[in-house]
Protein backbone atom coordinates (compact mmCIF):
# COMPACT_ATOMS: atom_id res chain seq x y z
CA UNK A 1 0.00 0.00 0.00
CA UNK A 2 1.47 3.73 -1.24
CA UNK A 3 1.83 5.96 1.93
CA UNK A 4 3.28 9.44 2.21
CA UNK A 5 5.89 9.48 4.86
CA UNK A 6 5.90 12.66 6.17
CA UNK A 7 4.15 15.94 6.01
CA UNK A 8 5.31 19.02 3.52
CA UNK A 9 4.51 21.99 3.78
CA UNK A 10 1.36 23.04 1.88
CA UNK A 11 2.63 25.44 -1.07
CA UNK A 12 5.19 22.48 -1.81
CA UNK A 13 3.04 19.96 -1.65
CA UNK A 14 0.79 21.21 -3.95
CA UNK A 15 3.44 22.65 -6.56
CA UNK A 16 4.25 18.99 -6.23
CA UNK A 17 0.60 17.78 -7.28
CA UNK A 18 1.27 20.12 -10.05
CA UNK A 19 4.08 18.43 -11.63
CA UNK A 20 2.99 14.94 -10.75
CA UNK A 21 -0.57 15.66 -12.39
CA UNK A 22 0.38 17.48 -15.43
CA UNK A 23 3.28 14.75 -16.04
CA UNK A 24 1.55 11.63 -15.88
CA UNK A 25 -0.24 10.21 -18.82
CA UNK A 26 -4.06 8.81 -19.40
CA UNK A 27 -4.52 5.55 -18.53
CA UNK A 28 -7.84 3.44 -17.22
CA UNK A 29 -8.16 3.82 -13.78
CA UNK A 30 -10.21 4.33 -11.04
CA UNK A 31 -11.09 4.25 -7.42
CA UNK A 32 -11.33 1.70 -4.75
CA UNK A 33 -12.16 1.97 -0.64
CA UNK A 34 -10.02 -0.44 0.86
CA UNK A 35 -11.69 0.35 4.23
CA UNK A 36 -11.20 2.47 7.22
CA UNK A 37 -7.47 2.77 9.18
CA UNK A 38 -7.33 3.32 12.74
CA UNK A 39 -4.75 6.26 13.58
CA UNK A 40 -3.00 7.33 16.96
CA UNK A 41 -1.50 10.84 17.84
CA UNK A 42 -0.02 12.45 20.67
CA UNK A 43 -2.01 12.82 24.02
CA UNK A 44 -4.01 9.61 23.19
CA UNK A 45 -5.52 10.84 20.80
CA UNK A 46 -7.38 7.88 18.53
CA UNK A 47 -9.62 7.99 15.27
CA UNK A 48 -9.87 6.62 12.27
CA UNK A 49 -10.03 7.47 8.29
CA UNK A 50 -11.02 5.86 4.87
CA UNK A 51 -8.73 4.58 2.94
CA UNK A 52 -8.83 5.06 -0.66
CA UNK A 53 -6.49 4.00 -3.75
CA UNK A 54 -5.44 4.87 -7.50
CA UNK A 55 -6.76 1.06 -9.15
CA UNK A 56 -6.84 -0.28 -12.70
CA UNK A 57 -10.40 0.76 -13.51
CA UNK A 58 -13.06 1.67 -16.30
CA UNK A 59 -12.53 5.39 -16.07
CA UNK A 60 -9.80 7.11 -18.69
CA UNK A 61 -8.02 9.45 -17.10
CA UNK A 62 -5.33 10.50 -14.64
CA UNK A 63 -5.50 9.11 -10.99
CA UNK A 64 -3.48 11.66 -8.63
CA UNK A 65 -3.30 9.87 -5.51
CA UNK A 66 -2.42 12.99 -3.41
CA UNK A 67 -5.53 14.98 -4.69
CA UNK A 68 -7.03 15.34 -1.55
CA UNK A 69 -5.65 15.66 2.08
CA UNK A 70 -7.43 14.84 5.80
CA UNK A 71 -6.23 14.76 9.13
CA UNK A 72 -6.21 12.34 11.30
CA UNK A 73 -5.30 12.43 15.12
CA UNK A 74 -2.61 15.62 13.64
CA UNK A 75 -1.22 13.16 10.70
CA UNK A 76 -2.26 14.36 7.35
CA UNK A 77 -3.52 11.31 4.91
CA UNK A 78 -4.12 11.65 0.83
CA UNK A 79 -6.58 10.34 -0.80
CA UNK A 80 -7.06 10.27 -4.81
CA UNK A 81 -8.63 12.33 -7.19
CA UNK A 82 -9.63 11.25 -11.04
CA UNK A 83 -9.21 13.87 -13.98
CA UNK A 84 -10.92 12.82 -17.08
CA UNK A 85 -8.62 12.33 -19.62
CA UNK A 86 -8.47 10.90 -23.62
CA UNK A 87 -6.32 8.34 -25.29
CA UNK A 88 -6.37 5.57 -23.70
CA UNK A 89 -9.11 3.22 -25.87
CA UNK A 90 -12.91 2.16 -23.52
CA UNK A 91 -11.19 0.42 -20.82
CA UNK A 92 -13.29 -1.96 -21.69
CA UNK A 93 -12.56 -4.56 -19.58
CA UNK A 94 -15.22 -3.64 -17.24
CA UNK A 95 -18.02 -4.08 -19.82
CA UNK A 96 -17.46 -8.03 -19.54
CA UNK A 97 -19.33 -7.67 -16.24
CA UNK A 98 -22.29 -10.55 -15.53
CA UNK A 99 -25.63 -9.31 -15.60
CA UNK A 100 -26.94 -10.10 -12.51
CA UNK A 101 -30.16 -12.14 -11.66
CA UNK A 102 -31.88 -11.72 -8.44
CA UNK A 103 -32.64 -14.48 -6.81
CA UNK A 104 -35.65 -12.79 -4.84
CA UNK A 105 -37.88 -11.08 -6.05
CA UNK A 106 -38.17 -8.28 -4.00
CA UNK A 107 -37.48 -4.76 -5.46
CA UNK A 108 -34.46 -2.50 -5.15
CA UNK A 109 -35.53 -0.63 -2.20
CA UNK A 110 -34.16 -0.72 0.95
CA UNK A 111 -37.56 -1.36 2.92
CA UNK A 112 -38.23 -4.37 1.25
CA UNK A 113 -36.15 -6.18 3.71
CA UNK A 114 -38.46 -9.26 4.45
CA UNK A 115 -36.80 -12.45 4.22
CA UNK A 116 -38.37 -14.75 1.26
CA UNK A 117 -38.22 -16.84 3.54
CA UNK A 118 -41.44 -15.28 6.12
CA UNK A 119 -43.60 -15.21 3.09
CA UNK A 120 -45.71 -18.09 3.79
CA UNK A 121 -47.77 -18.84 1.31
CA UNK A 122 -47.36 -16.38 -1.33
CA UNK A 123 -44.36 -16.41 -3.69
CA UNK A 124 -44.94 -14.41 -6.70
CA UNK A 125 -43.23 -15.99 -9.99
CA UNK A 126 -42.73 -19.39 -8.50
CA UNK A 127 -44.56 -22.94 -8.87
CA UNK A 128 -45.96 -23.77 -5.36
CA UNK A 129 -45.22 -28.36 -5.54
CA UNK A 130 -45.86 -27.99 -1.67
CA UNK A 131 -47.06 -25.62 0.92
CA UNK A 132 -43.56 -25.20 1.75
CA UNK A 133 -41.42 -25.80 -1.81
CA UNK A 134 -41.74 -23.99 -4.55
CA UNK A 135 -40.21 -24.26 -8.00
CA UNK A 136 -38.89 -21.49 -10.68
CA UNK A 137 -38.38 -21.86 -13.78
CA UNK A 138 -34.69 -21.66 -15.04
CA UNK A 139 -34.18 -18.11 -16.32
CA UNK A 140 -31.39 -17.86 -18.88
CA UNK A 141 -30.14 -14.84 -20.07
CA UNK A 142 -27.67 -13.70 -23.00
CA UNK A 143 -24.66 -11.53 -22.22
CA UNK A 144 -23.08 -9.74 -24.49
CA UNK A 145 -19.11 -9.85 -24.02
CA UNK A 146 -18.13 -6.42 -25.54
CA UNK A 147 -14.23 -7.26 -25.66
CA UNK A 148 -14.94 -10.09 -28.16
CA UNK A 149 -18.23 -9.50 -29.06
CA UNK A 150 -19.80 -12.94 -28.15
CA UNK A 151 -22.47 -13.32 -25.88
CA UNK A 152 -22.70 -15.92 -23.03
CA UNK A 153 -25.33 -17.92 -21.70
CA UNK A 154 -26.16 -17.61 -18.04
CA UNK A 155 -28.70 -19.48 -16.26
CA UNK A 156 -29.95 -19.37 -13.19
CA UNK A 157 -29.23 -22.22 -10.52
CA UNK A 158 -31.56 -23.13 -7.89
CA UNK A 159 -34.75 -24.11 -9.17
CA UNK A 160 -36.56 -25.09 -5.75
CA UNK A 161 -36.98 -22.90 -2.98
CA UNK A 162 -38.36 -23.13 0.58
CA UNK A 163 -40.98 -20.35 1.15
CA UNK A 164 -42.09 -20.49 4.31
CA UNK A 165 -43.36 -22.92 7.15
CA UNK A 166 -41.41 -24.96 9.26
CA UNK B 1 -9.58 18.97 -16.90
CA UNK B 2 -12.54 17.66 -15.67
CA UNK B 3 -12.53 17.02 -11.79
CA UNK B 4 -14.16 13.77 -11.63
CA UNK B 5 -14.09 13.67 -8.06
CA UNK B 6 -13.32 16.46 -5.12
CA UNK B 7 -13.93 15.89 -1.53
CA UNK B 8 -14.04 17.58 1.49
CA UNK B 9 -12.84 14.82 3.23
CA UNK B 10 -13.11 15.71 7.16
CA UNK B 11 -16.44 16.87 6.66
CA UNK B 12 -17.89 14.11 4.86
CA UNK B 13 -16.00 11.27 7.30
CA UNK B 14 -17.91 13.21 9.62
CA UNK B 15 -21.00 12.76 8.57
CA UNK B 16 -20.45 9.21 7.47
CA UNK B 17 -20.09 9.00 11.01
CA UNK B 18 -23.01 10.62 11.93
CA UNK B 19 -25.28 8.53 9.94
CA UNK B 20 -23.78 5.36 11.03
CA UNK B 21 -25.26 5.79 14.26
CA UNK B 22 -28.49 5.02 13.21
CA UNK B 23 -30.63 2.23 14.03
CA UNK B 24 -29.34 -1.80 13.26
CA UNK B 25 -30.08 -3.28 9.71
CA UNK B 26 -31.16 -6.58 11.35
CA UNK B 27 -34.48 -7.08 13.60
CA UNK B 28 -34.89 -9.17 15.98
CA UNK B 29 -37.04 -12.05 15.40
CA UNK B 30 -40.57 -11.44 15.98
CA UNK B 31 -41.21 -13.74 18.64
CA UNK B 32 -39.26 -12.70 20.97
CA UNK B 33 -41.04 -11.01 23.38
CA UNK B 34 -40.46 -6.95 24.63
CA UNK B 35 -39.69 -8.14 27.84
CA UNK B 36 -37.22 -10.76 26.31
CA UNK B 37 -35.81 -7.68 23.99
CA UNK B 38 -35.26 -5.49 27.41
CA UNK B 39 -33.49 -8.25 29.19
CA UNK B 40 -31.63 -8.57 25.95
CA UNK B 41 -30.55 -5.45 25.63
CA UNK B 42 -29.82 -5.03 29.91
CA UNK B 43 -27.45 -7.50 28.80
CA UNK B 44 -25.76 -6.39 26.27
CA UNK B 45 -24.87 -3.21 28.58
CA UNK B 46 -23.81 -4.96 31.86
CA UNK B 47 -19.55 -5.92 30.68
CA UNK B 48 -18.30 -8.96 32.69
CA UNK B 49 -14.88 -6.74 32.92
CA UNK B 50 -13.25 -3.72 32.29
CA UNK B 51 -10.31 -4.21 29.17
CA UNK B 52 -6.88 -2.86 31.29
CA UNK B 53 -3.51 -2.28 29.62
CA UNK B 54 -1.63 -4.71 31.52
CA UNK B 55 1.81 -3.98 29.69
CA UNK B 56 3.04 -1.75 26.55
CA UNK B 57 6.16 -2.83 24.19
CA UNK B 58 7.73 -0.34 22.03
CA UNK B 59 9.17 -1.85 18.67
CA UNK B 60 12.61 -0.33 17.54
CA UNK B 61 12.94 1.17 14.32
CA UNK B 62 9.06 0.67 13.62
CA UNK B 63 6.95 3.66 13.50
CA UNK B 64 2.97 4.17 12.91
CA UNK B 65 0.23 6.81 12.84
CA UNK B 66 -2.28 4.83 10.42
CA UNK B 67 -2.75 1.00 10.69
CA UNK B 68 -4.11 -0.99 7.46
CA UNK B 69 -5.98 -3.63 7.92
CA UNK B 70 -6.07 -6.59 8.67
CA UNK B 71 -3.88 -7.27 11.67
CA UNK B 72 -2.45 -10.67 11.98
CA UNK B 73 -0.79 -12.35 14.96
CA UNK B 74 0.42 -15.89 14.64
CA UNK B 75 0.84 -18.89 17.03
CA UNK B 76 4.35 -18.27 17.70
CA UNK B 77 4.16 -14.37 19.13
CA UNK B 78 4.72 -12.67 15.98
CA UNK B 79 2.64 -9.66 14.72
CA UNK B 80 2.39 -8.64 11.37
CA UNK B 81 1.46 -5.06 10.68
CA UNK B 82 1.51 -2.80 7.81
CA UNK B 83 1.72 0.94 8.57
CA UNK B 84 1.90 4.15 6.58
CA UNK B 85 5.39 5.18 8.32
CA UNK B 86 9.12 3.85 8.43
CA UNK B 87 10.31 4.24 4.97
CA UNK B 88 9.62 0.63 4.02
CA UNK B 89 6.35 -0.43 2.49
CA UNK B 90 5.16 -4.12 2.89
CA UNK B 91 3.70 -6.12 5.67
CA UNK B 92 5.96 -6.26 8.42
CA UNK B 93 6.83 -9.59 10.50
CA UNK B 94 7.39 -8.61 14.08
CA UNK B 95 8.67 -10.69 17.03
CA UNK B 96 6.79 -9.83 20.49
CA UNK B 97 9.78 -7.49 21.34
CA UNK B 98 9.05 -5.30 17.78
CA UNK B 99 12.30 -6.49 16.03
CA UNK B 100 11.47 -7.03 12.71
CA UNK B 101 11.82 -10.93 11.41
CA UNK B 102 10.35 -10.21 7.56
CA UNK B 103 9.06 -7.74 5.44
CA UNK B 104 6.72 -9.01 2.90
CA UNK B 105 6.81 -6.54 -0.20
CA UNK B 106 4.38 -6.78 -3.33
CA UNK B 107 7.35 -5.46 -5.12
CA UNK B 108 9.26 -8.35 -4.97
CA UNK B 109 8.06 -9.75 -8.25
CA UNK B 110 9.40 -7.68 -10.87
CA UNK B 111 6.93 -9.07 -13.79
CA UNK B 112 3.81 -7.01 -12.55
CA UNK B 113 3.51 -3.26 -11.89
CA UNK B 114 1.56 -3.43 -8.60
CA UNK B 115 -1.13 -0.11 -8.22
CA UNK B 116 -2.30 -1.51 -3.95
CA UNK B 117 -1.59 -4.29 -1.97
CA UNK B 118 -3.95 -4.91 0.56
CA UNK B 119 -5.66 -7.54 2.40
CA UNK B 120 -3.67 -10.46 4.12
CA UNK B 121 -3.38 -13.15 5.68
CA UNK B 122 -1.13 -16.02 7.86
CA UNK B 123 -1.64 -19.92 7.21
CA UNK B 124 -0.01 -22.82 9.25
CA UNK B 125 2.89 -23.04 8.45
CA UNK B 126 3.94 -19.12 8.43
CA UNK B 127 3.44 -18.63 4.44
CA UNK B 128 1.58 -14.91 4.03
CA UNK B 129 -1.28 -14.78 1.50
CA UNK B 130 -1.91 -11.42 0.04
CA UNK B 131 -4.77 -9.72 -2.18
CA UNK B 132 -2.50 -8.08 -4.70
CA UNK B 133 -3.77 -5.98 -7.59
CA UNK B 134 -1.74 -4.80 -10.53
CA UNK B 135 -2.18 -2.29 -12.81
CA UNK B 136 -4.95 -4.54 -14.74
CA UNK B 137 -8.23 -5.82 -14.13
CA UNK B 138 -7.07 -9.08 -13.23
CA UNK B 139 -6.18 -9.29 -9.57
CA UNK B 140 -4.08 -12.03 -7.88
CA UNK B 141 -2.64 -13.45 -4.61
CA UNK B 142 0.68 -13.50 -3.80
CA UNK B 143 2.39 -16.34 -1.72
CA UNK B 144 5.34 -15.60 0.62
CA UNK B 145 7.51 -17.74 2.43
CA UNK B 146 7.47 -16.86 6.16
CA UNK B 147 10.34 -15.48 5.66
CA UNK B 148 9.12 -12.71 3.58
CA UNK B 149 11.22 -14.27 -0.03
CA UNK B 150 8.28 -14.15 -2.63
CA UNK B 151 6.70 -17.65 -3.42
CA UNK B 152 4.24 -17.55 -6.43
CA UNK B 153 1.31 -15.60 -8.11
CA UNK B 154 -1.80 -16.32 -8.34
CA UNK B 155 -4.45 -15.02 -10.79
CA UNK B 156 -8.21 -15.01 -9.36
CA UNK B 157 -10.02 -17.01 -12.72
CA UNK B 158 -13.38 -15.64 -12.22
CA UNK B 159 -14.39 -14.55 -16.02
CA UNK B 160 -15.63 -11.40 -14.85
CA UNK B 161 -14.35 -8.12 -13.47
CA UNK B 162 -14.15 -7.91 -9.98
CA UNK B 163 -12.13 -6.69 -6.95
CA UNK B 164 -11.24 -9.12 -4.02
CA UNK B 165 -11.64 -7.12 -0.59
CA UNK B 166 -10.30 -10.38 1.97
CA UNK B 167 -9.31 -13.49 1.78
CA UNK B 168 -8.92 -17.15 3.93
CA UNK B 169 -6.87 -20.18 3.32
CA UNK B 170 -8.27 -23.33 4.38
CA UNK B 171 -5.99 -26.12 6.11
CA UNK B 172 -7.18 -27.62 2.94
CA UNK B 173 -5.66 -25.99 0.46
CA UNK B 174 -8.49 -23.74 -0.99
CA UNK B 175 -8.98 -20.31 -0.67
CA UNK B 176 -12.29 -17.98 -0.18
CA UNK B 177 -12.33 -14.77 -1.27
CA UNK B 178 -15.00 -11.69 -1.11
CA UNK B 179 -15.34 -8.36 -2.88
CA UNK B 180 -17.13 -6.57 -5.07
CA UNK B 181 -18.08 -7.56 -8.81
CA UNK B 182 -18.47 -4.64 -11.45
CA UNK B 183 -22.35 -4.04 -12.45
CA UNK B 184 -22.47 -4.18 -16.13
CA UNK B 185 -23.60 -0.55 -15.42
CA UNK B 186 -20.11 1.09 -14.33
CA UNK B 187 -21.80 3.45 -12.80
CA UNK B 188 -24.07 1.17 -10.34
CA UNK B 189 -23.39 -0.18 -7.35
CA UNK B 190 -21.43 -3.55 -7.41
CA UNK B 191 -22.52 -6.45 -5.90
CA UNK B 192 -21.11 -8.72 -3.24
CA UNK B 193 -19.23 -12.03 -4.87
CA UNK B 194 -17.31 -14.54 -2.78
CA UNK B 195 -15.97 -17.53 -4.07
CA UNK B 196 -13.93 -20.52 -3.10
CA UNK B 197 -11.22 -20.79 -5.73
CA UNK B 198 -8.56 -23.54 -5.89
CA UNK B 199 -5.13 -23.13 -5.00
CA UNK B 200 -4.27 -22.24 -8.59
CA UNK B 201 -6.75 -19.67 -8.40
CA UNK B 202 -9.87 -21.31 -10.53
CA UNK B 203 -13.16 -20.59 -8.91
CA UNK B 204 -14.72 -23.90 -7.65
CA UNK B 205 -18.01 -22.25 -6.44
CA UNK B 206 -19.61 -19.04 -5.90
CA UNK B 207 -21.15 -19.03 -2.23
CA UNK B 208 -24.22 -16.76 -1.77
CA UNK B 209 -24.76 -15.20 1.48
CA UNK B 210 -27.84 -14.15 2.45
CA UNK B 211 -27.69 -10.72 2.82
CA UNK B 212 -25.16 -9.99 -0.10
CA UNK B 213 -28.38 -8.20 -1.93
CA UNK B 214 -29.90 -6.30 0.71
CA UNK B 215 -26.50 -5.29 1.41
CA UNK B 216 -25.52 -4.34 -2.34
CA UNK B 217 -29.45 -2.31 -2.26
CA UNK B 218 -28.40 -0.39 0.72
CA UNK B 219 -25.19 0.82 -1.10
CA UNK B 220 -27.39 1.19 -4.23
CA UNK B 221 -30.18 3.60 -2.41
CA UNK B 222 -27.02 5.24 -0.85
CA UNK B 223 -28.06 4.02 2.45
CA UNK B 224 -25.43 5.61 5.13
CA UNK B 225 -25.28 3.13 7.21
CA UNK B 226 -23.02 1.42 4.26
CA UNK B 227 -22.65 3.71 0.88
CA UNK B 228 -20.01 6.39 1.13
CA UNK B 229 -20.56 10.00 0.01
CA UNK B 230 -17.26 10.11 -1.57
CA UNK B 231 -17.15 7.01 -3.48
CA UNK B 232 -20.45 5.59 -5.18
CA UNK B 233 -18.72 2.38 -5.64
CA UNK B 234 -17.94 1.74 -1.73
CA UNK B 235 -19.79 -0.27 0.15
CA UNK B 236 -18.83 -0.32 3.79
CA UNK B 237 -20.22 -3.77 4.60
CA UNK B 238 -17.98 -5.26 2.64
CA UNK B 239 -14.92 -3.12 2.90
CA UNK B 240 -14.56 -3.43 6.10
CA UNK B 241 -15.46 -6.81 6.36
CA UNK B 242 -13.01 -9.60 7.67
CA UNK B 243 -12.59 -13.24 7.60
CA UNK B 244 -10.73 -15.50 9.72
CA UNK B 245 -10.24 -19.09 9.87
CA UNK B 246 -11.81 -21.01 13.00
CA UNK B 247 -10.51 -24.17 14.53
CA UNK B 248 -13.62 -26.65 12.88
CA UNK B 249 -11.84 -25.92 9.61
CA UNK B 250 -14.67 -23.55 8.58
CA UNK B 251 -13.94 -19.72 7.21
CA UNK B 252 -15.81 -16.93 9.59
CA UNK B 253 -16.45 -13.81 7.54
CA UNK B 254 -17.72 -10.91 9.21
CA UNK B 255 -20.03 -8.19 7.21
CA UNK B 256 -19.46 -4.54 8.69
CA UNK B 257 -22.58 -4.12 10.13
CA UNK B 258 -24.74 -3.86 13.18
CA UNK B 259 -25.47 -6.43 14.20
CA UNK B 260 -22.02 -7.90 12.99
CA UNK B 261 -23.26 -10.50 10.51
CA UNK B 262 -21.20 -13.79 10.80
CA UNK B 263 -21.25 -16.32 8.13
CA UNK B 264 -19.03 -20.01 8.85
CA UNK B 265 -18.63 -21.38 4.93
CA UNK B 266 -16.83 -24.41 4.26
CA UNK B 267 -14.23 -25.31 2.29
CA UNK B 268 -16.72 -26.79 -0.42
CA UNK B 269 -18.42 -23.37 -0.08
CA UNK B 270 -21.50 -24.52 2.21
CA UNK B 271 -22.86 -21.99 4.22
CA UNK B 272 -22.72 -23.49 7.33
CA UNK B 273 -24.11 -21.12 9.75
CA UNK B 274 -25.17 -17.98 10.00
CA UNK B 275 -25.51 -15.49 13.20
CA UNK B 276 -25.02 -12.40 14.30
CA UNK B 277 -23.09 -10.56 17.50
CA UNK B 278 -24.93 -7.15 18.44
CA UNK B 279 -23.06 -4.65 20.75
CA UNK B 280 -26.70 -3.91 22.32
CA UNK B 281 -26.57 -0.05 20.84
CA UNK B 282 -26.87 1.43 17.51
CA UNK B 283 -23.98 3.88 16.82
CA UNK B 284 -21.55 0.44 17.08
CA UNK B 285 -19.75 -0.54 14.26
CA UNK B 286 -17.47 -4.26 14.44
CA UNK B 287 -14.06 -2.48 13.98
CA UNK B 288 -11.78 -5.76 13.70
CA UNK B 289 -12.47 -9.51 15.32
CA UNK B 290 -9.67 -12.95 15.70
CA UNK B 291 -10.76 -16.36 15.98
CA UNK B 292 -9.11 -18.19 18.41
CA UNK B 293 -9.85 -21.90 18.37
CA UNK B 294 -13.68 -21.99 19.04
CA UNK B 295 -13.70 -18.52 20.13
CA UNK B 296 -14.48 -15.20 18.62
CA UNK B 297 -13.77 -11.87 19.74
CA UNK B 298 -15.07 -8.60 18.01
CA UNK B 299 -13.76 -5.17 19.04
CA UNK B 300 -16.90 -2.67 18.56
CA UNK B 301 -16.03 0.92 18.37
CA UNK B 302 -18.83 3.65 19.05
CA UNK B 303 -18.57 5.95 15.89
CA UNK B 304 -18.75 9.23 17.88
CA UNK B 305 -17.41 8.42 21.09
CA UNK B 306 -14.91 6.19 20.08
CA UNK B 307 -16.46 3.59 23.01
CA UNK B 308 -14.63 0.77 22.86
CA UNK B 309 -16.67 -2.99 23.50
CA UNK B 310 -15.86 -5.98 23.24
CA UNK B 311 -17.82 -9.46 22.43
CA UNK B 312 -16.43 -12.59 23.06
CA UNK B 313 -18.60 -15.30 21.17
CA UNK B 314 -18.39 -19.17 20.05
CA UNK B 315 -18.08 -20.37 16.96
CA UNK B 316 -22.12 -20.35 16.78
CA UNK B 317 -22.67 -16.92 17.90
CA UNK B 318 -23.40 -17.44 21.60
CA UNK B 319 -22.37 -14.60 23.34
CA UNK B 320 -19.52 -15.60 26.36
CA UNK B 321 -18.29 -12.34 27.64
CA UNK B 322 -18.66 -8.80 27.08
CA UNK B 323 -15.96 -6.48 28.06
CA UNK B 324 -16.09 -2.14 28.33
CA UNK B 325 -13.07 -0.06 28.98
CA UNK B 326 -12.27 0.99 32.25
CA UNK B 327 -13.95 4.44 33.07
CA UNK B 328 -12.67 7.31 35.38
CA UNK B 329 -14.57 10.56 35.10
CA UNK B 330 -16.49 9.29 32.42
CA UNK B 331 -12.89 8.89 30.25
CA UNK B 332 -11.02 5.88 29.36
CA UNK B 333 -8.41 4.99 31.75
CA UNK B 334 -6.51 3.13 29.21
CA UNK B 335 -7.28 4.34 25.35
CA UNK B 336 -7.40 1.61 23.06
CA UNK B 337 -7.13 2.19 19.22
CA UNK B 338 -9.39 0.15 17.14
CA UNK B 339 -6.43 -1.62 15.56
CA UNK B 340 -6.88 -4.74 17.35
CA UNK B 341 -4.38 -7.42 16.51
CA UNK B 342 -4.25 -10.46 18.46
CA UNK B 343 -6.70 -12.45 20.78
CA UNK B 344 -5.55 -15.60 22.57
CA UNK B 345 -7.63 -17.44 25.23
CA UNK B 346 -6.29 -19.43 28.37
CA UNK B 347 -6.05 -16.62 30.02
CA UNK B 348 -8.01 -14.29 27.89
CA UNK B 349 -5.27 -12.06 26.50
CA UNK B 350 -5.66 -8.68 23.84
CA UNK B 351 -2.68 -7.07 22.18
CA UNK B 352 -3.47 -3.98 20.17
CA UNK B 353 -1.30 -1.63 17.69
CA UNK B 354 -0.66 2.00 19.46
CA UNK B 355 2.43 4.38 19.16
CA UNK B 356 3.61 6.84 21.28
CA UNK B 357 3.69 10.55 21.25
CA UNK B 358 7.09 10.06 18.53
CA UNK B 359 5.13 7.70 16.22
CA UNK B 360 7.15 4.83 17.86
CA UNK B 361 5.02 1.27 17.10
CA UNK B 362 3.85 -0.24 20.48
CA UNK B 363 1.94 -3.14 21.43
CA UNK B 364 -0.80 -2.85 23.63
CA UNK B 365 -1.39 -6.03 25.84
CA UNK B 366 -5.01 -5.74 27.17
CA UNK B 367 -6.65 -8.18 29.65
CA UNK B 368 -9.82 -7.94 31.71
CA UNK B 369 -10.17 -6.83 34.66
Amino acid sequence: MTRTRSMVPLFLGLAMLFVTHRASAATCTGIEDLGSSPCTGAGGCESEHEVEMCFFGCTCGECDRHGSSGECCGHIYYVPNVYQGQGCGNCGECGGARTHIRSTSIGRGVASDTPLELRQDYSPGLIVLTRTLSYREPLFVYVLNRCDHTYRLIAEEELTRKTGGM
Amino acid sequence: MLALKRRCITVCWALSALAVAQSAADPKPSSTTKAEQKAEAERHKTPDAHLVRVQTVTAVGEFATSFFRPFRCDDGGNFYVRTDLGGVEGVHKLNSKGERLALFEASSNPDLKIDVAAYFTVAEGGELYELVYPHEMTRYMFVYKADGTFKSAVKFQTGFPWIPKMLAVFPTGQLLASGEEYDADRAAARWPFTGIFAADGSLLKEVKLEDDEKLHDMAASGDPRVASPTNVHSNHAIDNGLVEMGSDGNAYLMRWMNPAIFYAISPGGEVVRRFTVDPGESGYRPSAMHVNKNRIAILFVEMQSRNKLMKIVDLEGHELATYDELKINGKAKDVLTAAFACYTENPTHFVFFGADDDNKLQFWHVEPR
